[in-house]
């Protein structure tokens, strides 16, 4: 197997580095440029004025706009993300608890959607033009065009109310007698993170086949293919060992907008499914005007998107040998 | 005894609900050891017909009729001393005949992956295209060689991957790399390595030497010769290039427009060409007759083969066309005959023919084919 | 007499210009029908522009109507507002095809008096990310590994960092839910894909050989780009625009769900949320089921015409 040169990785580093301080630029400059300043939300009539200078001194507003900004990104990197308003803890608190919970469910999602995307879209690649391939691809794109929410709900209406097979909300029961072993722990998680699961997956393995698709048709036509053939292997070993292999080169780095759309899924998800993870608390911090987690929040997906394209970088340098290491 | 005998074959592929008559109607022989070869202009049906015989044909292509007998059957059809079993003969069910050959164009799909490669080799047009960019090169040697000897080792495959590599001039350790890392003629050498991997019992080689340039286009025909020998492999040449063919060439055939326009052996169809096809093609190429100085193109395109008119193929392209060309397509005419004047049909299949109703003719035809207002008037007639 | 050959002069070079340009369009609409998915999309949107245009034809009320009362100003009695929301039903003292919602509201009324919305929301995103995302792939393409390509390509690699709905809830959330902010939050991250494909088809126009033939004939570069360049991706930039009309549809959708849509405005999203705010998600199917369905419908249409047209203008294929 190539060995990836410290040097690219390296490189790959610091262009990720590079786009989260641009992001977090954007993000300072989006809550400044709100008219008045950020905290006008958070100020009620019954406030002294004193009240509202010493809040405005929490944050640092009393400052200059570069200094602000200076702090702001100094903070951030060190994991200072300040109080939050409404919850009265230290966001980073929330932070640390919330992620875990959405990295499982988002991870979980991921995994399904990158095993049956590029499995379909081998498959339809490989017989393109076919019945077969026209009416599965187009049903395909019906699940895709589906309001995730509600087709969440169609599924809670199913799987919770009619049959009562699993659970709808949170992550895993409290029972009062409930012993957390291993197995009673899987159990009760699978059974709450079932539903969300396959709502998330279902819309999202659509976005990676279509990647997949016409890389796959394309591959088709290579010469190496025709060569496969030649040499006598089953149609089996030709579609996944030299065509589809060659396929997934493309489909590593195209698929970030396939990752967009799932981390977007998944703030929908998390909010049906009052799933308590980073995407529920965006929003919820939206509504209630709560910034500082608002803020936090954003920037920790950000940080998700980003670690997650340095990932697609190095799985696509093991995918393709013909990639200069160290250089370009 | 022949190798590989070609009845009669027809492809057809189906475009648009309609059928493209692609190869039409073809007989040809391939003894042991012999190289054989196509040649023709791009779209005469010559790259079809050497993937047909293996059924790699594209999706809408078929062999529509016609047999392909090859000596050899398949794995599970053969006795312990690699003869077609007595049963598999007797039995109607299966292609196999009674002096053991089988009929290729009877295989399904399963089966005839047993023959490819094994028994029949083919690199197709753009070797260099052709090594799978994400394997090591030697790898794909060794899938090639443990998919029809399941049971060689990795081992003993990868010692021999090394060692064919060699054979055709590659450091062996060479293996270890991947295509990118290859220059042009080392990927059509490895690709042609690959292809004695199994001891095949003919290599088609569809273009060998298209896009690599003089010199090593030479040291390919060279090392293609030199293997010959050595495995004692019959050799089917595609090319458009007639260079290539008078070089390596035992036997030859001339198609056009999916039809063989005249066949035999090499130095006779080169030297006593019997069909304007044949002249007009030698006309366009520099380094066949040294006395012809100036280049002379046949004017107009291969015909479209869509549901073609009865006449010979070549008759709107024709200088010396008469009415009878238009009838229908001239059957292959034994040349040795038509010198002495007489127009009989050969039955020789290695003997020189030429599908031209004007066969008889021989000498007017030779002397006008040379000059280049022959050629021209056809634009004017038409 | 003179100005009549002059005219008609003009006719034949307008007749010589554009008669290629019909001819292929006719072989591509001729293409276009084949497929069946693209055929079936183009007929949902038609049903829904025909909506969006003449809602009175197709619905029998307005959504200002409301079972039993219809548009008088008088109040229900406790019985009736009870018998909300209410499922379709023959024999009622109303006529409401798919029932009603909980305020008495026509569901097939609502639905198409809010297709309009809907085809608003995703062609103005899809034109707005065109316009955006189309010229700077262009020029990216054209001026291709120059320090312009470099810096937009630097920003559309930014910006793909952006997580899209997060971003769109903050931006939403600061400047207002209103349905031009909800657009423009939509257009911001969508052109970054339409950029990114154009600039590559570009790339590989440019290498063909009329167009160095027109370089080398002196044709300026605003010329080659606007003559012989855009023409030829124009029909790329519809593929997309149908893509990414559908994909802001979903987006609004879920920002309605979030509860960042605009109330005052009636759209498929907020009927759903409705059915949510009002609690009636498992016991009024009536109400749920339809407007995802129209949702589902007008998405699946903008990508079937967007995939079928990928087909046709990718002459390799078939």
């Amino acid at each position: 197997m190539t060995r990836i040169s410290a040097r690219y990785l390296g490189k790959r580093i610091v262009v990720s580095y590079i786009t989260l301080l641009v992001i977090m630029t954007l993000l300072f400059a989006l809550l400044r440029s709100m008219p008045g300043t950020f905290i006008s939300s958070m100020i009620t009539p019954e406030m002294q004025p004193e009240q509202i200078q010493r809040m405005r001194e929490v944050w640092g507003l009393n400052e200059p706009l570069w200094k602000q900004y200076v702090n702001f990104m100094v903070n951030y990197q060190t994991g200072e993300f300040g109080m939050s308003p409404t919850n009265r803890v230290p966001v980073w608190d929330i932070m640390i608890r919330r992620l875990p919970r959405t990295l499982i469910l988002f991870g979980a999602a991921f995994i399904v959607a990158y095993i049956v995307g590029p499995l379909v879209g081998m498959y339809l690649g490989w017989l393109r033009g076919s019945r077969k391939d026209k009416s599965i691809f187009a049903s395909s794109l019906v699940m895709y065009s589906m309001p995730a929410f509600w087709l969440a709900w169609l599924f809670i209406w199913l799987f919770n109310y009619e049959l009562g097979w699993l659970e709808s909300t949170y992550m895993y029961h409290q029972f009062p007698q409930f012993e957390w072993t291993v197995v009673s722990t899987i159990t009760n998680v699978l059974h709450h993170i079932t539903l969300p699961l396959i709502s998330l997956a279902f819309v999202n393995w659509v976005g990676v086949m279509l990647v997949m698709r016409p890389s796959m048709n394309n591959v088709t036509e290579e010469d190496y293919v025709f060569l496969a053939q030649a040499k006598g292997l089953s149609e089996r070993t030709v579609m996944i060992k030299h065509a589809a292999r060659n396929a997934l080169i493309p489909v590593a780095t195209q698929a970030i907008v396939g990752l967009a759309f799932l981390i977007d899924g998944s703030i929908i998800i998390e909010q049906v499914f009052s799933w308590p993870g980073i995407g529920q608390l965006i929003v919820n911090a939206v509504i209630s005007k709560d910034y500082p987690v608002a803020q936090a929040s954003f920037f920790i997906l950000a940080v998700l998107v980003v670690v997650m394209r340095l990932l697609t970088d190095v799985v696509y340098t093991y995918l393709d040998p013909r990639i200069k290491f160290g250089e370009g | 005894m022949s190798l590989l005998e070609v009845n009669d074959l027809s492809i057809q592929y189906e475009v648009d609900d309609d059928e493209v008559h692609a190869v039409d109607g073809v007989d040809f022989s391939i003894d042991r050891g012999e190289t054989y070869g196509f040649v023709g202009e791009s779209g005469c049906g010559k790259t079809t017909l050497g993937k047909s015989l293996v059924h790699l044909l594209d999706s809408n292509g078929f062999i529509a009729d016609g047999e392909i007998w090859f000596d050899g059957t398949l794995p599970q059809w053969e006795n312990d001393r690699g003869e077609p079993r007595r049963d598999v003969i007797e039995n109607d069910q299966y292609p196999v005949r009674e002096d053991g050959k089988t009929d290729l164009a009877q295989l399904d799909n399963e089966q005839i992956r047993d023959v490819r490669w094994r028994n029949i080799a083919l690199i197709p047009q753009s070797a260099m295209n052709a090594l799978n960019p994400v394997y090591k090169v030697g790898d794909q040697i060794v899938e090639a060689i443990r998919r029809h000897e399941p049971n060689t080792s990795v081992e003993e495959a990868d010692t021999r991957a090394r060692d064919l590599l060699e054979r055709v001039g590659i450091d062996p350790d060479r293996a270890d790399d991947y295509a990118h890392q290859f220059s042009g003629g080392m990927k059509q050498r490895a690709v042609i390595a690959m292809a004695m991997a199994c001891n095949p019992d003919i290599l088609i080689a569809d273009e060998p030497t298209t896009a690599l340039d003089v010199i090593i286009q030479d040291r390919i025909l060279d090392e293609l010769d030199e293997l010959q020998e050595e495995f004692n492999v019959s050799i089917l040449v595609i090319s458009h290039d007639i260079s290539v063919m008078a070089e390596i060439c035992d036997q030859l055939a001339v198609m056009y427009g999916g039809k063989i326009m005249e066949s035999g052996p090499k130095a006779e169809v080169f030297q006593e060409s019997a069909n304007p096809y044949t002249l007009g093609l030698k006309n366009s190429f520099p380094t066949v007759k040294q006395e012809q100085s100036e280049l002379v193109s046949i004017p107009g395109s291969p015909p479209t083969l869509l549901d073609p008119d009865p006449g010979c193929r070549f008759v709107d392209r024709c200088p010396f066309a008469v009415d009878e060309c238009e009838s229908s397509h001239p059957p292959m005419y034994d040349v040795a005959d038509a010198e002495g004047g007489r127009r009989v049909e050969g039955d020789d299949e290695k003997s020189h023919r030429s599908a031209c109703y004007r066969v008889d003719d021989l000498e007017t035809m030779r002397t006008e084919a040379s000059k280049e207002e022959t050629w021209q008037a056809i634009t004017q007639n038409h | 007499m003179s100005t009549q050959s002059e005219s008609g002069f003009e006719l034949d070079t307008l007749r010589e210009r554009w008669g290629p340009r019909i001819e292929r369009f006719k072989r591509g609409w001729d293409r276009y029908t084949t497929h069946k998915m693209g055929v079936a999309g183009l007929a949902i949107l038609v049903l829904f522009t025909l909506w969006a245009l003449f809602p009175d034809v197709f619905a029998p009320h307005t959504p200002e109507w409301k079972a039993y009362i219809g548009y008088e100003n008088t109040r229900m009695s406790p019985e009736e507002v009870n018998s909300l929301p209410h499922p379709p039903a023959f024999g009622d003292p109303f006529f409401a095809p798919l029932g009603t919602n909980a305020s008495g509201q026509g569901i097939y009324s609502m639905l198409v008096y809010a297709a309009g919305s809907a085809l608003y929301i995703g062609l103005a995103a899809g034109l707005l990310s065109s316009l955006v995302g189309v010229p700077l792939g262009l020029i990216s393409g054209f001026y291709g590994d120059t320090w312009i390509d470099e810096t937009i390509q630097r920003i559309v690699d930014v910006m793909y960092g952006l997580p899209f709905l997060p971003f769109l809830i903050v931006l939403v959330a600061i400047r207002g839910v209103n349905t031009t902010n909800i657009i423009l939050g939509i257009a911001v991250t969508s052109w970054l894909n339409n950029c990114i494909l154009i600039r590559g088809e570009t790339l590989s126009l440019k290498e063909r050989a009329y167009i160095e033939s027109a370089q080398v004939a002196g044709a300026s570069d605003t010329r080659i780009v606007f003559r012989h360049i855009l023409p030829n991706v124009l029909p790329l930039a519809f593929v997309f625009l149908a893509q990414d009309a559908a994909a802001a549809i979903l987006a609004q959708a879920s920002l309605a769900y979030l509860g960042l849509a605009d109330f005052t405005a009636n759209s498929w999203g907020l009927m759903i949320q409705n059915v949510q705010a009002h609690n009636y998600i498992y016991n009024a199917p009536w109400w749920l089921i339809p407007p995802g369905l129209a949702i589902t419908a007008i998405a699946a249409a903008f990508y079937f015409i967007g995939f079928s047209m990928e087909d046709v203008t990718n002459p390799q294929k078939e």
